[in-house]
């Protein structure tokens, strides 16, 4: 009894300090946009500055060109909306497949892919705008979403997930049952993967939303812009991170942060929403039932 | 292997392409000076205003502007991209980072076209000449300046009142001062030599051989020079001594002590009064107000020099593509940027062109956040900028090795620090693809 | 994605075939239904431009005249650039530091959460990940403040380290990449590592409890061993991530100018051949160079570890 006392206080004090590490850049973003850029300098760091403050920073941020940065959030959405979507239809089978069939090529997909995946982009630039390029996509949006259906992470994750998780008897005997392969699929192994399929649409969605790259190089439209990119561009131009603002416009250190809470928000609404379904099938109830 | 597999590509992206977008870019054969071809213009976030003002003035021009980002190369590489591909080229580009067209004109991009030849001798001539000197190769032209940031002197005037300071006319007084100002108050300094604005305000008014372009690929460098070592012996003793900082301008402990009147002088760009000073003590709960405490000096003379040469820092320029297909729009686009005057009295730093900046400093005058009218000292620095500097491909891995050894260890031995990053320079450049002579 | 270096896990690992086939189901045709709609992407956005990529590696961007044709060329002119000693000092520094710290931060917090599944320990779960939704230009000036001794929140503990004005140096870097890179990266381990911890069956861990095994044991006896190909899964991709830090570092650069050099790490030098001198041959040489130290890492873990075997059931 009592040494559970003091693992649980001991699991609290480390919970205590991970939350102290994570949150206190976190807490000082949030504080950020209510404070002027003087008084981020002045202020205590962990201050709050005014809700007029704020009112001024979120207006500077959103009347900018006439609130082009709704635009730009809602490319961010569709954009990952239909990569997702791609990224998943193609890779919850494939990582299935590979896990649960034997066949001829099976560990050649699995190595090719796990190259792929290690390349550093900067040897991919060119190929991939080439190729966009090639095919008269590039500055639409779809030379951002169709490389981003590659999602080899997604593949590993359900492989791993599969062979680890789900038992082989289950598949049998869906089998014996008369089952179609595609019915054991959708019907046996999605439900009982769900918290991996749940888990790699939550980072694919965040991978899509954070994309900057492939939207920089591929973008020029200042109307078909993301999030990630506009923002980057604004910001840029304004100095409002290591360098003087020598521009007219009213975007300093605050609105950046603004801008982040307004980036980070919808990543963090639907991890909230994901985090109830991150701990849940178990294949071997499944089993039983 | 690799053919097929590209073919592969190709073909699953077409059929994809069937689907999802219906025609590509198309490329028409039309000559160089077509007058309905529409023109593309790449510009900042902070030039977006002034060039739908001019396309909404010019509606017989059709003018599409995207806005890039203004990230050191950022252009260069959507350029890059889009020549390999070969898909059409921006017809003319803002570059924040001036320095960006030493990639413009170099292979393989060649991009941009010779201003000389399409703008009227009168205009070229109105752009000191140190600013137009830096974007020219054999002879011609390839930008206008857009905005200039020449170095000057400015000093805490009733500071130095107070504490019966003169203002140091060359370079020697100004290490004397800053020795003087380091004994009597420690904590104070004249200023800050980090990475660009150590390189520019002081190696580049010296006119040391570190940026020095002969050709577009061919470069000086020497810091063994004595336009180099005389540098290293003023700045040296007064880094050692605290009197210069090492602090990048906008790092924010700098900025505090910006803020509570830390900085007595300083050597820097013509904006750093209007963008750094200014914004960092006039408002609310700084303990230091800067209203109508800073002036302007021309700048101080090194030894052996007759004229008090100026460094420049930043400066955009504009640049015209030589594949356009419509060049009198795009270089009626790019001349309007930079002549107009109605841009000039909105522009926000000191505009290269000479009569805008005449315009420009009128408003000036009367600003008062200066202790004492600063336009006739700003305009005679604008006219003395060193023409040794040109832009480069290496000016990033310069500034990063400068800052890795004058800046680091400068102060304990000065010699071999600019020998070290004068090595590491040369090696910089002829990664770039320079030849390097002394 | 492939592109992206933004967020952490986006790469993962070998998972050769194992070697207990016997009771793998064995018919291939569903299977190259099921895979063909990722064969072509793969195909189009992930072998075509690595083989492009490869391909680059072998033309040569010249200063004057068009390109050629050289085996070694670029190969030769990336190791000889001045910058490469460095940048592999610091990024070997950088992975002593980071890994380690990364890997105890990312596991201890997993057990230590899955152990007992309260509400705090799902805050913590979700406080622990939020860092990492945190990128770009804002993470540019997250970091930028919280390295600046006067205006950051951990200021004093800062100055009481260095006793400068600065807390950024040559010394510091490191550990100030390492504390960026946990800050980002650990959150999303931490979720992949407590989905799979929730998927062993409860009634393992329950019998475990009833034979008096402690929380302790029960991590490490039972938890851990069944995870395995989990954490070699972890612990490779971490190591690719490692040798190709390539956000922290960049940053940082943008956001505490003059303090950190622009090539500080392998994967920027790599970056800076592509974007400030458009030769993409030469990102493309030292690329390769850097995908050949990930993957001959990544084999020898493999075979030490025996990953081969894992997760048959």
């Amino acid at each position: 009894m009592r040494a559970g006392m003091t693992s649980s206080a001991g699991r609290n004090i480390l919970f205590i300090a991970t939350i102290a590490f994570f949150a206190t850049p976190i807490v000082w973003l949030l504080l950020a946009p209510t404070k002027s850029t003087n008084q981020l300098s002045y202020l205590n760091p962990l201050a709050f500055g005014s809700l007029s403050q704020l009112g001024t920073t979120a207006n500077n941020l959103l009347s900018y060109q006439n609130g082009i940065i709704w635009a730009w959030f809602f490319n961010s959405v569709w954009y990952t909306l239909v990569s997702v979507s791609i990224a998943l239809v193609a890779s919850i089978p494939a990582g299935y497949a590979l896990a649960k069939f034997r066949f001829r090529g099976n560990t050649v997909i699995l190595f090719v892919t796990l190259l792929t995946m290690i390349v550093p982009a900067a040897a991919l630039i060119l190929p991939l705008y080439l190729e966009m390029s090639a095919v008269g996509m590039v500055n639409t949006p779809w030379s951002v979403i169709l490389p981003g259906t590659f999602y080899p992470f997604g593949v590993y994750m359900i492989y791993l997930f599969a062979k680890n998780a789900i038992p082989d008897s289950i598949i049998e005997a869906a089998r014996l049952d008369g089952a179609s392969e595609f019915g054991i699929l959708m019907r046996i192994f999605v439900p009982l993967a769900r918290p991996a399929i749940i888990m790699i649409a939550f980072f694919a969605i965040v991978g899509s939303w954070n994309s900057f790259f492939l939207p920089f190089i591929m973008l020029t439209s200042a109307n078909l812009q993301t999030l990630q990119t506009g923002l980057q561009a604004l910001v840029s131009a304004t100095g409002a991170l290591g360098g003087g603002n020598l521009s007219n416009i009213a975007i300093h250190a605050p609105e950046v942060a603004f801008a982040t809470l307004l980036s980070i928000l919808p990543i963090l609404l639907v991890f909230l929403f994901a985090q109830k379904y991150l701990a849940a099938g178990q294949a071997a109830g499944a089993e039983k039932g | 292997m690799r053919t097929s597999k590209a073919a592969i590509a190709i073909a699953i992206g077409a059929f994809l392409a069937v689907g999802t977008v219906g025609c590509a870019a198309s490329s028409g054969g039309t000559p160089a000076s077509d007058p309905k071809a529409p023109i593309t213009v790449w510009v900042d976030a902070a030039r977006l205003p002034q060039a739908q003002a001019y396309a909404k003035a010019h509606p017989d021009v059709t003018i599409k502007i995207d806005v890039i980002s203004g990230a050191q190369n950022a252009n260069t590489q959507k350029i890059s991209l889009a020549k390999k591909a070969g898909t059409p080229l921006p017809d003319v580009v803002f570059l924040g980072s001036p320095d960006e067209i030493a990639n413009l004109t170099a292979n393989p991009l060649n991009f941009p076209l010779a201003l000389n030849t399409v703008v009227p001798k009168k205009v070229i001539d109105s752009f000191p000449q140190g600013v137009l000197a830096r974007c020219s190769y054999g002879g011609q032209v390839y930008c206008l300046g857009n905005d200039v940031g020449q170095t000057v002197l400015f000093y805490n005037k009733p500071l130095f009142d107070q504490w019966g300071y003169a203002v140091p006319k060359t370079f020697a007084e100004f290490e004397q001062l800053g020795a003087k100002l380091a004994a009597e108050h420690p904590g104070y300094n004249l200023g800050t030599v980090n990475g660009r604005y150590g390189v520019d305000a002081f190696f580049e008014s010296s006119g040391c051989p570190i940026l020095d372009t002969t050709s577009d690929t061919a470069v000086k460098i020497n810091v063994s020079s004595s336009k180099c070592t005389r540098v290293g012996d003023v700045i040296g003793p007064m880094i050692k001594n605290g009197s210069l900082s090492t602090l990048d301008l906008f790092d924010k402990t700098y900025d505090q002590q910006v803020a509570q009147g830390k900085v007595v002088a300083m050597v820097g760009a013509s904006w750093i009064g209007d963008f750094a000073f200014k914004p960092m003590t006039t408002n609310a709960g700084t303990s230091f107000d800067s209203t109508g405490k800073y002036a302007v000096a021309p700048m101080p003379t090194w030894s052996g020099e007759s004229t008090n040469w100026s460094g420049s820092v930043g400066g955009g320029i504009w640049v015209v593509s030589r594949t356009t297909k419509n060049s009198k729009a795009a270089v009626a686009f790019a001349q309007d940027m930079t002549t107009s005057p109605t841009i000039a009295k909105a522009q926000t730093t000191y505009p290269a062109y000479g009569p805008s900046a005449d315009i420009w400093l009128n408003a000036k005058a009367t600003d008062p956040w200066y202790a004492a009218d600063p336009s006739s000292v700003l305009k005679a620095a604008a006219s003395k900028i060193n023409p040794a500097e040109g832009y480069t491909r290496y000016v990033t891995q310069m500034l990063d090795s400068f800052n890795n050894t004058v800046i680091k260890n400068g102060a304990t031995d000065m010699s071999s620090a600019l020998t070290q990053w004068g090595q590491q320079t040369a090696d910089a450049a002829k990664s770039a693809g320079y030849t390097v002579s002394k | 994605m492939a592109i992206d270096t933004q967020v952490a896990p986006t790469v993962a690992t070998v998972a050769p075939e194992p070697r207990g086939v016997a009771r793998r189901v064995r018919r291939a045709t569903p299977a190259w239904r099921f895979l063909a709609l990722y064969l072509v992407v793969l195909t189009v956005f992930g072998v075509a431009p690595a083989l492009y990529g490869l391909y680059q590696a072998f033309i040569v961007t010249s200063a004057v005249g068009g390109p050629t044709f050289s085996l070694v060329q670029n190969f030769s002119d990336v190791i000889g650039d001045y910058r490469l000693p460095t940048a592999s000092l610091h990024v070997l520094l950088y992975l002593l530091l980071w890994l380690p710290l990364e890997l105890v931060i990312v596991f201890g917090l997993a057990l230590a959460i899955d152990a007992k599944r309260t509400r705090f320990a799902a805050l913590t779960r979700f406080v622990a990940y939020v860092p990492g939704a945190v990128t770009g230009s804002a993470a540019a000036l997250l970091w930028l403040f919280m390295f600046s001794p006067a205006v950051s929140p951990i200021g004093p503990i800062l100055s009481a380290l260095t006793g400068k004005q600065t807390f950024l140096s040559d010394q510091s870097l490191p550990i100030v990449l390492a504390v960026m890179g946990i800050s980002a990266g650990a959150g999303g381990w931490i979720v992949v590592l407590y989905g799979a911890l929730t998927a062993i069956p409860k009634e393992i861990i329950e019998s475990a409890v009833l034979d008096g095994a402690s929380a302790w044991q029960i991590a490490r006896l039972i938890k851990l061993p069944l995870i395995r190909g989990y954490i070699v899964f972890i612990l490779v991709v971490s190591l690719a991530q490692g040798f190709q830090v390539f956000v922290e570092p960049t940053v940082l650069a943008t956001g505490a100018t003059g303090q950190i050099s622009t090539t500080w790490s392998i994967n920027q030098l790599a970056y800076s051949y592509a974007t400030d001198q458009s030769n993409y041959g030469r990102a493309a040489a030292l690329s390769i160079l850097l995908l050949l130290v990930c993957v001959g890492l990544a084999v020898l873990i493999l075979k030490k570890t025996n990953f081969y075997q894992v997760g048959e059931r």
